[in-house]
């Protein structure tokens, strides 16, 4: 059966080619990892991570917060540091996690729109250091709505669990912007070794937004534009906006402007208008993302105006040309580092002891990390630091059969 | 001759594409809405030069190629088998089908939360997406393949005194081949949309899809039209070698 | 000349959902030999079921078949050829005509196919084309192949179901004349079921009549003339002229 014969032989080449790659690869694999330390790191969404974690997928996660809380108080993993423990000691206490950006035409167009935008993320920020309780519960149900959340075999009320995460947040509109090193140093054919937080700053709209905040009369532009505002739902670190837009009455009495959802206000409202003395001065849409990166390429593309994103993401790519600026800190703090509860470690020392050593068992500790988020540069830098190598996971089939004990 | 000819008639629109293309990136001015080719071409043209700190165009390419051949071979084995016993055998088959006709108009990206819990993220989830992607078609023109054979070609065998085995090798297998090959060529088609789609979600750290997908992030449209073309040559390349394969080994198709 | 092939009382029916179709009624003859016998009838009577019966692709409700030794269906040694050739098209020439002898049944070594294959290639007239596919053959050439590869498994009787009648006048004629040729070399048997009067009258030595359904046989004729034949001799074309007549008339 001649026929049959070339269908085999083919079969066959493709098995020794998939052979000769994946030896390939593999020793592209293992030649990196030659005498240092190693780590895995897999990019994962923030809400698969505990999901990974809870069927051994992955050893360890760092993400933002509710995430943390949730799988702490679902006893799917310990909480064993969070970016202040982290080295370089010091860097990352109190610099800001999550910023407000605006593209920069935006800010050319409608200065005093997005001065309010500001202002409205500063009083927010206010409203949530004058009630805490309050801010929670709001949070609470924006990220999780009213239902009590299941994790890991127990249920769990939001208001807990955002109770939990709000001690590992300090909002903060005065928090310095970090400089990034580790990752702007892998983007290809860059030569800068670090960014410098004071170029993509935008004062000018943040000083008009405390005149703003402080009465100053305002300006109202001809028109009225929409204006399209990009954050991630599942984090906690934007509550300042979702404050202003859960009890906008509060806000309006204090300072006399208001984000105002057009209908009753039950879980979150996708659209809103800017109000200010009585009078709507812009609409506002409210857009979901999955990760700050892909966020901010949509500000790049002009799909969006403003966004509520890490400042790691923003000043990667705005050291990369993407035409916007931060305008402000919104909350420094909110990431945790989330190990397996069987691991051998209680804080970041005793994490890379463990590193070290599976490493030496040729089964490194694999962590997941949202991609190209604060987190995962806070980690890259911290490996840096600590001498450990770090490869991606799934490069090779060899991940499949290595075992996590 | 002709044949030069027809190729260069296939360029002319892509041609004009890219020339349109660029005039208009030049008018745009954005490299976020629009990237020239004077930001994609480099990239295309140092395939082997890390991305992002990771693999590279050409390292990616091949690790999406491993894993859609993998995963494609499982599903081809699979399925000719299990094809060949339902065109063979009818209560088999009223067995099988409805499953089968269930199963199929599920898209196999949907299967991903499923598989990453299965199979575990990376490696072992993306073969089960591809599986359940090339596995149907392949199964589908294997039944058909045995169904539509001619029953001459039967006769033949059993006025010879073959044996029901001696059929299936002699008849069966080689007279449902054409069609099998075509279901492969369709599998294979879907098994790399989906290898691409899959690798565009969390967890993975290679490939074609990972890589579109990570550029997004960082907001490097360039790398992912680069990525986009690659995937598009490679798709053209699989079938043109399918197809030649076909008029190769099937050439009496339609002539018997 | 002994008989080889004996048919007696052979009935057939037909179920088709819930009507019954008596296709064969208590059909007997004899074939011996060394002939060539031609078996005709009205379309749709059933002579094609007569050759599948023989061949073992069916089998008969009633009656039976005798060898030469009084031996059951099984043991005679048939083979057949089909009206459109039905060859591999994926096989070549050569590899078509060694089917039959590659199954287990037959048990022949690698060399002894070989040498046979290019035997019966030589035969029929096809050795220039051995590696050829069927689709790159014109008719006449298939239906050679297809007749070399029936011989190859030596049968007692080749059994022909109207092979010659998808061909031009021209072709048919030359092929006519490789069966004369053949049974002179091979002294095979030849049962060919035709719809073609002249074909009957230029090739066999008798020729079998069948009635319409439910067929039995109407009249058997001899043609004692030698070959190679002239057609315009008239007692040829008044047997021509006879069975035309009772084929198309179905009686006496």
């Amino acid at each position: 059966m001649r026929e049959v014969h070339i269908v085999l032989i083919c079969g066959l080449m493709l098995i020794v080619g998939l052979i000769i790659s994946d030896a390939y690869m593999y020793r592209e694999v293992t030649d990196r990892s030659l005498g240092t330390a190693e780590v895995r790191l897999v990019y994962a969404t923030s809400g698969i991570m505990p999901q990974l974690l809870n069927t051994s997928q992955v050893d360890s996660f760092f993400v933002w917060e509710p995430v943390v809380s949730t799988a702490v108080m679902g006893n799917i993993g310990s909480e064993i540091a969070t970016e202040a423990d982290i080295p370089p000691v010091g860097k990352w206490t109190d610099s800001a996690c999550t910023i407000l950006v605006m593209r920069n035409d935006f800010i050319m167009k409608y200065p005093e729109i997005a001065a309010y935008l500001s202002a409205v993320t500063m009083a927010g920020i206010q409203q949530i250091h004058t009630d805490p309780d309050d801010a929670q519960n709001i949070t609470a149900s924006w990220v999780f709505g009213s239902q009590p959340i299941r994790s890991a075999g127990v249920f769990l009320d939001p208001e807990d669990v955002e109770e939990h995460s709000f001690k590992n947040l300090n909002f903060t509109d005065t928090a310095p912007f970090p400089g990034i090193t580790a990752m702007s140093s892998m983007e290809q054919g860059q030569a800068v070794s670090g960014t410098d937080p004071s170029e993509f700053l935008d004062e000018s709209v943040a000083m008009r937004a405390k005149e703003l905040l402080n009465g100053s009369e305002p300006e109202f532009p001809a028109e009225v534009p929409t204006v399209r505002i990009g954050y991630l739902p599942s984090s906690d670190q934007p509550a300042p906006l979702y404050v202003a837009i859960k009890d906008p009455d509060t806000m309006y009495a204090t300072y006399g402007f208001c984000l105002k959802p057009p209908g009753p206000v039950s879980g979150h409202p996708g659209r809103c208008d800017l109000v200010v003395d009585n009078r709507t001065i812009a609409h506002v849409t409210l857009l979901p993302g999955q990760v700050g990166g892909g966020i901010m390429t949509g500000l790049g593309q002009n799909a969006m105006d403003a966004a509520y994103i890490g400042s790691v993401p923003a000043e990667m790519q705005i050291s990369m040309g993407n035409n916007a600026s931060g305008i402000q800190s919104v909350c420094a703090g909110g990431s945790g580092l989330i190990v397996r509860n069987d691991a051998p470690c209680t804080d970041w020392d005793s994490f890379v002891s463990w590193i070290k050593e599976r490493s030496e068992e040729h089964k490194p500790v694999i962590i997941a990390v949202p991609q190209s988020s604060i987190q995962e540069e806070i980690i890259r830098e911290a490996f840096a630091y600590e001498n450990i190598q770090i490869t991606l996971y799934g490069l090779s089939p060899h991940d499949l059969i290595q075992d996590i004990p | 001759m002709t044949r030069l000819h027809t190729v260069t008639k296939g360029l002319v629109l892509p041609v004009i594409i890219i020339i349109a293309w660029e005039l208009l990136s030049l008018s745009i001015h954005n490299s976020y809405i629009l990237p020239g080719w004077e930001l994609i071409l480099p990239v295309l043209l140092h395939p082997a030069e890390s991305l992002f700190g990771g693999a590279s165009l050409f390292e990616n390419s091949i690790i999406s190629l491993q894993r859609v051949l993998f995963g494609f071979m499982f599903a081809g084995a699979f399925a000719i088998i299990l094809g060949l016993i339902c065109g063979w055998s009818e209560p088999v088959n009223e067995y099988v089908n409805p499953l089968v006709q269930i199963l199929r108009p599920v898209p196999p990206i949907a299967w991903m939360p499923l598989a990453i819990a299965w199979f575990k993220i990376g490696f072992g989830s993306l073969i089960f997406i591809i599986f359940i992607g090339a596995f149907f078609p392949v199964l589908i023109s294997t039944i058909e393949g045995v169904r539509t054979l001619r029953e001459r070609w039967l006769e033949v065998a059993e006025t010879f005194d073959a044996t029901t085995w001696e059929k299936f090798r002699t008849v069966v297998i080689p007279g449902a081949l054409p069609s099998i090959w075509t279901g492969l060529r369709l599998a294979f088609g879907v098994a790399w949309m989906c290898l691409v789609a899959a690798e565009m979600l969390p967890g993975t750290s290679a490939g074609l899809g990972y890589l579109i997908m990570y550029a997004y992030n960082l907001g490097q449209i360039q790398v992912i039209v680069a990525g986009m073309i690659v995937i598009g040559i490679i798709g053209i390349a699989s079938d043109f070698l399918f197809r030649l394969g076909q008029s190769r080994m099937f050439g009496w198709q339609g002539k018997e | 000349m002994t008989d080889i092939l004996v048919l007696k009382g052979i009935s057939k029916r037909f179920i088709d959902e819930n009507t019954v179709c008596q296709a064969l009624s208590d059909i007997t003859c004899t074939i011996r030999r060394r002939e060539i016998v031609c078996l005709m009838g009205p379309s749709g009577c059933g002579k094609s079921t007569i050759l599948r019966i023989l061949s073992g692709l069916d089998t008969a409700d009633s009656g039976v078949v005798h060898g030469c030794n009084g031996e059951k269906t099984g043991n005679i040694h048939t083979a057949m050829v089909f009206q459109e050739h039905g060859l591999f098209p994926w096989l070549s020439v050569a590899d078509n005509i060694a089917y039959g002898l590659t199954m287990k049944i037959r048990s022949r070594s690698r060399e002894q196919i070989k040498r046979k294959v290019s035997d019966l290639l030589s035969l029929v007239h096809m050795e220039d084309f051995a590696s050829s596919l069927p689709h790159q053959l014109s008719g006449g050439m298939k239906q050679r192949v297809a007749v070399a590869r029936a011989l190859a498994v030596e049968p007692e009787v080749l059994l022909m179901d109207e092979p010659f009648s998808s061909l031009d006048p021209f072709t048919r004629r030359e092929l006519q004349d490789e069966v004369l040729r053949i049974r002179e070399k091979l002294d095979t048997t030849f049962f060919i079921v035709t719809h073609n009067p002249e074909e009957a009258v230029y090739l066999s030595d008798r020729v079998i009549i069948l009635t319409r359904r439910p067929a039995k046989v109407l009249k058997e004729i001899e043609i004692p003339q030698s070959y190679p034949r002239n057609m315009a001799e008239p007692e040829l074309i008044a047997l021509f002229q006879e069975i035309t007549r009772l084929v198309s008339t179905g009686s006496t």
